[in-house]
C-alpha cells in the first residue's frame, strides 16, 4: 500500500493502518532495531513499539518520508532499550564497536541528558556535514552509524571493499570532528 | 562559549538527521549497488586512500592524466567490460601538472581522492642510480617505521641502497585509531612485482598502486583504493 494510504489510515484512526505499516515495514525496522540490539526478540519488542508510537503520534505529526520517520523511532526504542539493558555492563553487540569509533571524534563518557537547544544545533551540523560528504561516503556512514552495519555488513550491502569501507568512515570521522571542533564543541 | 558533547548523545542525535539521508540509506540498500555482480565487479570499485603521501627525492612533476577509458574500445568478454567499467568510473580527464623540486613528499599534496587516478612523473635520468628498471625490480627488503602520525615504508635493493620510500601520514588520531590505521595499511603495502618491470602495491585483490619506469621516467601512480590489477594494468597501459 502507498504511503500516502497507510498515512490516510492513521489520520481517520482506522485501526488497519498498524497492520499495514507492519507489512509494509516490519522487516526494515526489524533489522533497524536488530542493527543495534542483535537480538531478534528485542527487536520485535522495539518493532512493536515502534507501531505504537506511530499511532500515538500520527496524527498531528504527519511524516513527510514514513519510511524515514518509523526508521528513526525504531532506532531511538533500539537505542532506549540499549542503554536500558547495558547500564551496568557494556558489550555484545555493535553499539560498543560504534561508540568506540566515535570517541575518536568525541571522549567517552557516560550519556548526559541531551540540552534540547543543544539537540537542535546538532542536528544542523549533523545534516551540514553529511552534506558534505560525498554519496558514497554519505551512505558508508549512514549504514554504518545510523543502521548499525558492521564493515562487512556495510561492504556486502554496498559492494565495496572492507578496505574502502575502513577508510571512508575513518576519513568521514575526521572530517566530522573537525566540523564539531569548528562549531566550538569541546572534544 | 564552549559545548560539550561526548559519544553517546552524539550517537543518538544522529537520530535527528534529515529524513533524505535516511531515505537515501534506505533505498540504497534495498536496491543494491550493482545487481548480479561478477567476481571482478564485487570487487570494490572506488576507494579512498587517506592522506597518503608517495616521498621520492629529486625532483618531480605531477600529473593528473587523461584516462582515455571512454574512448578505449574493449572486447565484448564480461571480464573486459567489468575492468572498462571500473577504469571509467576512475575518470581522471584533467591535465594539471606541477613541479615539486626538492620536496620529499613531492606528491603529498595531491593525494588520493575518491575517483581520481594520479600520476607521478620523474626524470630517472635525474638519479640514474636510483630509478633504473633492473634495480627497481631488485626490491629485495622494505622495512616499516610507525609513530605516532606517520608510517613509513622503505625498500632496499641487494646492497641495503634506499630505492623507495612511501610515506602515510596520520593526523592527531588517538592511540587506538593509530592502531587499526597501522594495521589497514601493513596490509595494504604488498609490493608485487610482474615480469615486465611494474611494481603494484596492493592489499590482497584491492591495488592502490604502482611504480614503473618508462622512457627514462619513473613513475608512480596512486589510483583510488580497491582498484582491481587488471584496471590498473589498464591504466598503466595509457600512460
Amino acid at each position: 500500500m502507498e504511503d500516502e494510504l497507510i498515512l490516510k489510515l492513521y489520520f481517520d484512526r482506522n485501526e488497519d493502518a498498524i497492520n499495514q505499516t507492519r507489512v509494509k515495514y516490519s522487516r526494515l525496522l526489524h533489522s533497524v532495531a536488530f542493527g543495534i540490539l542483535k537480538n531478534h526478540e528485542d527487536s520485535e519488542e522495539c518493532e512493536n513499539d515502534t507501531y505504537l508510537k506511530a499511532w500515538n503520534t500520527i496524527p498531528p505529526t504527519r511524516p513527510d518520508v514514513l519510511s524515514a520517520f518509523l526508521s528513526r523511532i525504531t532506532r531511538n526504542l533500539s537505542l532506549d532499550l540499549y542503554e536500558k539493558m547495558h547500564a551496568a555492563k557494556r558489550g555484545g553487540n555493535e553499539v560498543p564497536l560504534i561508540l568506540d569509533e566515535l570517541a575518536e571524534i568525541v571522549p567517552y563518557e557516560g550519556m548526559d541528558s541531551e540540552d534540547e537547544s543543544q539537540g537542535e544545533e546538532l542536528k544542523k551540523i549533523l545534516d551540514d556535514f553529511l552534506s558534505e560528504l560525498t554519496p558514497d561516503a554519505r551512505l558508508i556512514f549512514m549504514r554504518r552509524y545510523w543502521f548499525g552495519d558492521s564493515v562487512q555488513e556495510v561492504s556486502d550491502k554496498l559492494h565495496f571493499g572492507k578496505s574502502k569501507v575502513k577508510m571512508s568512515l575513518l576519513r568521514s570521522r575526521e572530517s566530522l570532528k573537525l566540523k564539531l571542533e569548528k562549531e566550538g564543541y569541546v572534544l | 562559549m564552549s559545548k560539550k558533547l561526548n559519544n553517546e548523545n552524539l550517537l543518538r542525535a544522529f537520530s535527528d538527521v534529515d529524513d533524505k539521508y535516511i531515505e537515501e540509506a534506505l533505498n540504497y540498500s534495498l536496491k543494491g549497488k550493482k545487481a548480479n555482480v561478477s567476481t571482478l565487479q564485487n570487487r570494490a570499485l572506488i576507494g579512498s586512500i587517506a592522506a597518503v603521501a608517495i616521498a621520492v627525492v629529486g625532483g618531480i612533476i605531477f600529473l593528473n592524466i587523461s584516462n582515455k577509458s571512454s574512448e578505449a574500445e574493449y572486447n565484448a568478454s564480461a571480464h573486459n567490460a567489468a575492468v572498462q567499467e571500473e577504469v571509467s568510473e576512475m575518470n581522471t580527464l584533467e591535465i594539471e601538472a606541477a613541479v615539486c623540486e626538492d620536496e620529499i613528499d613531492g606528491v603529498g599534496g595531491a593525494p588520493a581522492t575518491e575517483n581520481e587516478t594520479s600520476v607521478a612523473t620523474m626524470d630517472a635520468s635525474l638519479d640514474l642510480d636510483m630509478y633504473m628498471p633492473e634495480e627497481l625490480g631488485n626490491i629485495v627488503t622494505s622495512d616499516y617505521e610507525v609513530s605516532d602520525s606517520l608510517l613509513r615504508t622503505s625498500y632496499f635493493d641487494a646492497n641495503g641502497e634506499l630505492l623507495l620510500e612511501i610515506n602515510q601520514y596520520f593526523d592527531e588520531y588517538d592511540s587506538n585509531g593509530i592502531q587499526d590505521i597501522d594495521d589497514e595499511y601493513l596490509q595494504i603495502y604488498e609490493a608485487v612485482h610482474t615480469n615486465d618491470g611494474i611494481t603494484i602495491y596492493r592489499d590482497g585483490d584491492d591495488c592502490l598502486g604502482a611504480t614503473f619506469v618508462r622512457n627514462n621516467n619513473y613513475y608512480i601512480v596512486r589510483t583510488p583504493m580497491g582498484v582491481s590489477e587488471d584496471a590498473l594494468q589498464t591504466i598503466i597501459g595509457q600512460i
